[in-house]
């Protein structure tokens, strides 16, 4: 029998209010069409996200991960990135959705 | 002098078939039966590594399927992103504890993915599990 598995995960409560928060404890993480990643200011490759993100949240553990992508991202690409941030035991996965 | 005679003819039905037929039915329904037809979309799931097993109990697990062409699928039913808050509403006021497995393919865009959930944000369907397969 095929048991469900996957990654969970918890979205952000409906209402456009955004919650305040200090940006020093954002980090963006920018998923474009062709899959490449864009870690707060630089250009990551997908695999190393999780090291980083593990550096930066031993370094600031109110780290809040923000993962945005464009309508054109393959679903892969976005699970990888996802996967890595999971693997690295983030605690505030915040999933913004497509930016407009 | 009465003839007596005995009858060589047995009553009754010949017994020595019967596990023949037996067993030919039993691998005629085992063969046209399947346990559970597959619901839903086709679709390839994407590959992940953390992958956890979902630990929802089944009845309040809710598939909503995607395939690569954005087809959006929910209990057998097909229909546009923007109806998906609607189906789910009502299910989510009847058990908190509902979660939504994503089982979207690999190939899909993001758009479509995106469009869904806001759509059970706006349901208050926020326990989402990315279904996935092991790399």
């Amino acid at each position: 029998m095929d048991v469900d598995k996957g990654i969970g995960v918890i979205l952000p409560p409906p209402g456009e209010a955004e919650i305040k928060l200090n940006p020093k404890n954002i980090t963006m993480v920018l998923v474009n069409a062709k899959g490449e990643v864009l870690f707060g200011n630089e250009v990551v490759p997908v695999n190393e996200i999780e090291n980083r993100a593990r550096e930066l949240e031993a370094r600031n553990p109110k780290m809040v991960f923000s993962v945005q992508t464009d309508r054109k991202t393959r679903y892969q690409d976005y699970i990888d990135v996802v996967d890595q941030l999971t693997a690295a035991d983030v605690r505030k996965l915040a999933l913004i959705g497509t930016e407009q | 002098m009465a003839i007596k005679k005995k009858s060589k003819a047995r009553s009754g039905i010949p017994t020595a078939s019967m596990s023949d037929i037996i067993f030919m039915l039993l691998i005629f329904f085992m063969a046209a039966t399947s346990l559970k037809t597959v619901e839903g979309l086709k679709v390839q799931l994407p590959r992940a590594r953390s992958i956890a097993k979902l630990d929802t109990p089944k009845p309040s697990v809710l598939y909503v399927f995607i395939d690569r062409t954005g087809r959006i699928s929910i209990q057998d039913k097909l229909m546009n992103a923007e109806d998906v808050s609607e189906v789910i509403y009502p299910l989510r006021q009847r058990d908190n504890r509902l979660t939504i497995s994503m089982r979207a393919d690999q190939e899909t865009q993001m758009g479509v993915v995106s469009d869904v959930q806001n759509e059970l944000r706006d349901a208050s369907a926020l326990k989402v599990n990315y279904s996935a397969k092991r790399k």
